[in-house]
């Protein structure tokens, strides 16, 4: 069973809080070109959290984070800011899931053109608004079986 | 007083030593590690009187490190900062040897109360 979309929505406010940005759900989910991190959760239930970044709030949030003024920002900050998001989220989540469980490191890498919308009861697909941009949450829960990607 | 802050992320890392200066605690000697294995490393030739670090890392996760650490008789005062910060995690890092856990994200306040205490009883 997918968790609760409210618990999704308190673990990324709190999330890109502690990186010093508001966040409010956003009415529709845009898939972004830019960067994509997921971590994938084993145990009972297999969930893949995945966060998508658009180029342009990756770049801003690695800047700030970094303190960078170099133009381009390097991608290696963005991928590891990125990263770091899914990271947490996965390790939050992890926590409502059902059993022991184990949490992957995060695998990052550049989205285009963006995804199709997956439609699915096992997938959930969230927009969030902060200050620098829209981003997208995903949550998609496999069977404990299934191998996952 | 010396840290050392072992983490896989250098935007995490950067986080974490920001909150250490927004603790209070900027004054203090920071070096930083990005994985267990480059911290076990440093801690075999370097004395530090605190070990922030992250759970899930490459090479050698942290409690694979904490535990490398004790079996070789070394105490320094460790505190795990993770995005895992579950009941079970928590009794793993404490029967392991931590002083403590901070879960991610955290807040200046959350992160101070663990860790000033952990500095004040080292």
């Amino acid at each position: 069973m997918l968790p609760a979309e409210e618990a999704i929505q308190v673990i990324t406010r709190e999330v890109f809080s502690s990186l010093g940005y508001d966040t409010s759900p956003a009415p529709v989910v845009t898939h972004p070109e830019g960067l994509a991190s997921t971590v994938e959760i084993a145990g009972p239930a297999a969930v893949t959290v995945g966060v998508e970044l658009p180029w342009d709030l990756a770049s801003n949030l690695a800047a700030l984070l970094f303190e960078t003024t170099e133009n381009p920002t390097p991608t290696e900050l963005m991928r590891d800011v990125t990263g770091e998001i899914a990271n947490m989220l996965g390790g939050n989540i992890k926590g409502l899931m059902p059993g022991a469980t184990t949490l992957s490191l995060p695998v990052t890498k550049s989205i285009a053109p963006p995804p199709d919308e997956v439609t699915s009861p096992n997938h959930m697909a969230m927009a969030f608004d902060c200050e620098l941009g829209r981003f997208v949450v995903t949550v998609t829960l496999h069977s404990a079986e299934e191998t996952l990607q | 007083m010396k840290i050392l802050v072992v983490d896989d992320s250098k935007a995490m890392r950067m986080i974490v030593i920001r909150t250490l200066r927004q603790s209070g605690c900027g004054d203090h000697s920071i070096t930083e590690a990005s994985n267990g294995k480059e911290a076990f490393a440093k801690l075999s030739t370097e004395d530090f009187d605190l070990v922030l670090c992250d759970m899930n890392m490459p090479e050698m996760n942290g409690l694979e490190l904490l535990s490398a650490l004790r079996a070789k008789g070394c105490p320094v005062k460790f505190g795990f900062v993770t995005s895992e910060g579950t009941a079970s995690m928590r009794q793993q890092a404490q029967e392991a040897g931590a002083s403590f856990l901070v879960s991610k994200p955290f807040t200046v306040e959350t992160f101070s109360a663990a860790v000033r205490h952990a500095i004040l009883a080292a």
